[in-house]
């Protein structure tokens, strides 16, 4: 029987499509862009860089008569310390902007580590499917299922805390949610004609995956990868905040958050900025993707 | 194994059917219903199959990990203890034997609920996991009630009135809960309610009872907010989906009700995505609940697990961690066989792959 042929394939809009790229940096796709979410997006990154030569203060310096200070709109407070002091002296702010280095380092290792091990498994499994697939879709279902947070704490307890902890805990549970989707993906890209075609040329499978179905697949993989942006960081504050994160003198906001607890009675200006900032990196994070997966692709509104 | 697809062959022999035909269509029939019912079977086996393969893996991985972190006879003696010492304890542990003995008493430990004494506290793990598990279950019991009674009306509010201003706000409120830390929103909550205003308790579980209801607002709050978040946003986006299906229209079309379009045929098909949801959604409640139990001293399993990690108390580590893994594992099985309660085609799929 002869290939049946389908319709003439047009190419979705693609940010690697060569085609797309002047597409994308039109002045009406460039109005059409969430620009407050890319503002906080992008103050992130650059404090995350350049935080540490940009604080008003040394961060780490302690001085204990200026304990407590509130911040400079309050009562009692210096134009010095813009967001007032905690209990051993030291600025919030400044101890926030070098802690936005720990979430980002996080975040960008972790997904680094989870989107390429994660697609390249999905890619793999949706491609040969049979018992190899079905091994992976399990396993990854109990990823999936088992709490991360008790999961990275176990970790913690047998390989001690520390960046790579944080990474591996949260690349277990990213590598799981990159390899579903994928998968399902290459589930219907690999019945397409010119995946026929390219076999019937002598393609390998190693080129047909890499070459023909994996540029198909990456848009989907752009849109999770931005939504998990989020969810890492997240994780990553919430385990820092439980003792178990980046360990101190490094500070990073959920460290912050967790410092200020105690005080929370009197010096409530500890925990609130901090977590304010994970809020709103969170938040932003969150609506990009939204708005990536709108645009890039509609189908996965459910994600 | 027989496929189980019947679509194509039931659908075909229907049309065909006239009135001399009609005998061999319900033999037809009634070959299906078996089929049917031997696929179901097959589907409910393999679940059974897999739950036990992934617990058999899942005690593999737990039994390296805390091996991995060290011979528990070291962990439990003082720094100085001689090489003796060190022998005799293990001799009693047992992990003097082979791996593969140690591993064999280790699942029959874990199967009969011996999970041994606490380093830190001296007593049986199974008295001190067993005293606290209530609590937890109390608080997970609260807030999925507080989840079931506002995400429900409110995902489905936010879809029928689509671009209004309740839209809108529900958007932003299920928005900013999926973006705040709940450790953080626990803190907000408490500056506010407990420390400024003074009207509920900061902490603890209370005296127990009735009277605590108090003690439960802030942390069931808490608990909820993320559950609470990505429900409403799936169900207003599923909702939407199923507004726009063809089956909506005709019911508009013959009259229905509005009220009974969108509870009856609209809500109950929105409902799938939800299930599994819920099942993915089990650990990260048990990953929440961990948070608020920190953040508000509730004397509960989760609280538990973090003093424990900080003592490196490997004992009640692996009861409540194995626990915790039976618990999801569970849940998962049971949102698997209600799929085909809810969708007979689901299991049929299932089944094929």
């Amino acid at each position: 029987m002869a290939v049946e042929m389908e319709k003439p394939y047009t190419r979705p809009i693609s940010i690697f499509g060569r085609r797309s790229l002047p597409l994308w940096l039109t002045w009406q796709n460039l109005r059409r862009m969430p620009l407050p979410q890319l503002f906080i997006i992008g103050l992130f990154v650059f404090i995350s860089i350049f935080g540490q030569w940009l604080t008003p203060m040394p961060f780490d310096e302690q001085n204990l008569r200026l304990r407590f200070l509130p911040p400079a709109w309050l009562d009692g407070g210096d134009l010095r310390y813009l967001l007032g002091t905690d209990n051993l002296g030291r600025d919030v702010l400044s101890r926030m902007i070098v802690g936005a280095q720990a979430s980002f380092i996080v975040a960008i290792a972790a997904l680094a580590f989870g989107s390429v091990m994660g697609s390249l498994i999905g890619l793999a499994s949706g491609y040969f499917g049979g018992r190899f697939d079905g091994f992976v879709m399990r396993t990854a279902d109990g990823m999936m299922a088992f709490p991360l947070i008790l999961a990275a704490l176990l970790l913690v307890a047998v390989i001690g805390p520390g960046v790579h902890t944080v990474v591996i805990a949260t690349s277990l549970i990213l590598w799981a949610r990159f390899a579903r989707l994928i998968r399902s993906e290459v589930l219907s890209v690999r019945e397409r004609d010119f995946v026929k075609l390219a076999r019937i040329a002598g393609a390998s499978n190693l080129r047909i995956m890499m070459v023909h179905i994996l540029p198909n697949v990456l848009n989907s993989a752009v849109v999770l990868l931005t939504l998990q942006l989020g969810f890492i960081i997240i994780v990553e504050a919430t385990l820092s905040f439980l003792g178990a994160g980046v360990p101190p003198p490094t500070p990073t906001w959920g460290q912050m958050v967790a410092g200020g607890r105690t005080y929370i009675e009197t010096a409530w200006w500890m925990s609130l900025f901090p977590g304010l900032a994970i809020a709103a990196v969170v938040l932003s994070f969150n609506l990009l993707g939204d708005w990536l997966r709108d645009h890039l692709d509609p189908k996965l509104r459910q994600l | 194994m027989p496929p189980c697809n019947f679509d194509a062959s039931g659908g075909a022999g229907r049309k065909k059917t006239g009135p001399t035909r009609l005998r061999q269509t319900t033999t037809e029939a009634s070959r299906k219903r078996v089929a049917q019912e031997r696929c179901r079977i097959t589907y409910i086996a393999s679940r059974f199959v897999q739950a036990f393969i992934t617990l058999a893996l899942f005690m593999i991985v737990l039994f390296v990990a805390t091996r991995a972190a060290g011979d528990p006879a070291t962990l439990i003696l003082p720094a100085d203890a001689t090489p003796e010492q060190i022998q005799a304890a293990r001799e009693r542990i047992g992990t003097d034997r082979s791996y593969a003995a140690q591993f064999a008493i280790f699942v029959a430990d874990m199967a009969t609920l011996n999970f041994g004494r606490s380093i830190v506290y001296r007593e049986p793990v199974v008295d001190l996991v067993g005293g606290r598990i209530a609590a937890s279950l109390k608080l997970q019991l609260a807030s999925l009630i507080l989840i079931l009674v506002t995400a429900f009306p409110l995902g489905v509010l936010a879809a029928t009135r689509r671009g209004q201003l309740s839209d809108h706000v529900v958007r932003l409120l299920a928005a900013f809960g999926q973006a705040a830390p709940s450790f953080w929103i626990g803190l907000v909550l408490m500056a506010i309610f407990a420390v400024k205003l003074g009207w509920l308790p900061a902490g603890g579980m209370g005296p127990g009872g009735i009277a605590s209801w108090k003690y439960y607002i802030l942390p069931t709050i808490t608990t909820s907010l993320l559950l609470f978040a990505s429900m409403t946003r799936l169900l207003r986006s599923s909702m939407l989906e199923v507004l726009d299906a063809e089956f909506v229209k005709l019911a508009r079309a013959k009259g229905v009700s509005e009220a009974k379009v969108v509870w009856v045929h609209v809500f109950r098909n929105a409902l799938l995505p939800i299930m599994t949801f819920m099942a993915i959604w089990i650990g990260t409640a048990v990953s929440g609940s961990v948070v608020v139990e920190v953040v508000f001293d509730w004397p509960g399993i989760g609280a538990m697990f973090v003093d424990a990690i900080g003592t490196r108390d490997f004992p009640i580590i692996q009861a409540i961690v194995g626990l915790i893994a039976v618990a999801v594992l569970m849940a998962n099985l049971i949102v698997d066989l209600l799929y085909g309660v809810v969708d007979p085609r689901i299991q049929l799929e299932a089944s094929n792959r």
